[in-house]
This record gives structure tokens, C-alpha cells and sequence, in this order.
């Protein structure tokens, strides 16, 4: 800890050398507690988090909150990235898919029942085929790649299809029922 | 239509003056005690802390966490409180 000091030290004093009215550039990220008041106001904007005044009593918050900030951009820099483009391309696939699914009933029903296997799904339907098997192809892809991180919001994507295959079944149930 | 304890309507329900610490939703004996070492030994004062947060319930309730050990529903009772109060009075 004494020989942080010192170099701490020593290296502001290197700076002082060059630059006389500014404060230690070659050391930015060296520790929170260190900087002004206003560095920490110019970090919190930096990384959108919306702060108040920073006095004695907020200054350890925000503080805390600038090392969870940091330390989430280092974590999310680039899984985060491809699993977000795979998931683009997946929302607008389904997006296609929902005009067709009165005709393609009994396709939806067998979907419902085998998510896992491709090869069923490419003999079963013609016209559908590439949509349902694109989605699904991104869909395993998306999971495989990045399961670590994101489990959670792949998960709920796919509860979310599968509410509105159950809502699909149930309207053409009715439809059926009522004719 | 949330659930409000009692005590959280009665602090809601009229200026909180010169009211002690534990008057505050959520805070209990410990807690009290525990905001009163660092210096908040009035509802006031807590309520100063939270007008300097913006009134920003999130982080006021991490502040809370962070200074007395409140759990999340403690301190989201006494933010959500607090709120309450401003809305009403400030």
C-alpha cells in the first residue's frame, strides 16, 4: 500500500512535470476515491446513471455504482453482441410466420409437441418450411452459442412463442367449435 | 392498490415534523439504531438523504441497504414512503 503511495505519488509528480494545470492523465482509471467530485459527476454521466449532488453522504453510492457500471462493460462486451443480432433475426422471422398459421393448424400442433427435432420438421410442411426452419435453426443456434450469460432472456423468448402457439390452438379450438 | 401497513399511512398522512427515525415504513428498532449512529437520528434527516438523491426511489433504497443493512422490502417500504410523502407535502 506504501509503495502505491509512493508511485501514485511520483507519478503525479511526472505529470506535473508536462502539464502543468492538469491533473494525472496517464493514469485515469486509478482509483474512484481519488478523483474530484466533479470527475465523479462527469463518470456518472458518462455511463447514463442520472445522480444527484455529490456530497459526503452520496459520494460512497455513487462510487459503488460507477464500479458496478464499469464492471458490467467489461462483462457484456462481446457475447452480449451476437446473441442480440441472432435475436433480431429471430423476432422477425416469427413475425412472418404468424399470418400463416390458419392455414398451417396441424403444422402448429406438431411443432407444439417436437421442439427438439429439425428433420421432422422438414418433411411435415412445404410452404412454411423455411420460415419455421430458419426460426428454429437461430433458435438452437442463439442457445448454443450463448448459454452462459443470457439463458434467462432466450428462455423467456421462448415462452413467449410458445404462449402464442397455445393462443393460436385455442382460437382455431373455438373456430372449430363454433362452426 | 398496494398494501400499506399502518404505520406507513400514519407517517404518509401528515407532516413528519420532528418525528423520530423509526416513525419511517420500514424501519424498525436495529435499523433506527443503526441510521441513528451514522447521523440520521430524525426522519427529517432521511428525508434530507432522499430530496439529494432526486428522490430517485432505486437508489435511495441502495443507499439504505448500503448504510444499515436493510433488506430490499425494508428499504423499498421506507423509499416507497418516503415518495409518498413528498407527494403529498413537498
Amino acid at each position: 500500500m506504501f509503495l502505491l503511495q509512493l508511485s501514485s505519488v511520483s507519478s503525479c509528480v511526472f505529470c506535473s512535470f508536462f502539464s502543468a494545470g492538469q491533473f494525472c492523465l496517464y493514469f485515469p482509471e486509478m482509483s474512484l476515491s481519488e478523483k474530484s467530485d466533479e470527475e465523479i459527476s462527469n463518470l456518472l454521466a458518462e455511463y447514463g446513471i442520472k445522480h444527484g449532488p455529490i456530497v459526503d453522504s452520496t459520494r460512497g453510492l455513487y462510487e459503488k455504482k460507477l464500479e458496478t457500471a464499469m464492471e458490467n462493460v467489461s462483462v457484456n462486451a462481446s457475447p452480449d453482441k451476437t446473441y442480440y443480432r441472432e435475436e433480431e433475426e429471430e423476432i422477425t422471422y416469427i413475425t412472418y410466420h404468424t399470418p400463416v398459421k390458419h392455414e398451417s393448424y396441424t403444422n402448429i400442433v406438431k411443432r407444439r409437441g417436437n421442439t427438439d427435432p429439425d428433420d421432422e420438421e422438414e418433411e411435415s410442411y412445404q410452404d412454411t418450411e423455411p420460415a419455421i426452419q430458419m426460426t428454429s435453426t437461430t433458435a438452437n443456434h442463439s442457445a448454443v452459442q450463448s448459454r452462459k450469460p443470457l439463458t434467462k432472456s432466450g428462455g423467456g423468448m421462448w415462452t413467449v412463442i410458445r404462449l402464442l402457439l397455445l393462443l393460436a390452438v385455442l382460437a382455431a379450438l373455438l373456430y372449430y367449435v363454433y362452426c | 392498490m398496494s398494501t400499506t401497513s399502518q404505520k406507513h399511512r400514519d407517517f404518509v398522512g401528515e407532516p413528519m415534523g420532528d418525528k423520530s427515525v423509526m416513525a419511517l415504513s420500514g424501519i424498525g428498532g436495529i435499523l433506527g439504531k443503526k441510521l441513528e449512529e451514522q447521523g440520521f437520528d430524525k426522519a427529517y434527516v432521511v428525508l434530507g438523504q432522499f430530496l439529494l438523491l432526486k428522490k430517485d426511489t432505486e437508489m435511495f433504497t441502495d443507499w439504505l441497504k448500503d448504510v444499515s443493512g436493510a433488506n430490499s422490502r425494508q428499504a423499498g417500504s421506507c423509499a416507497q414512503c418516503l415518495k409518498e410523502w413528498c407527494d403529498a407535502f413537498l
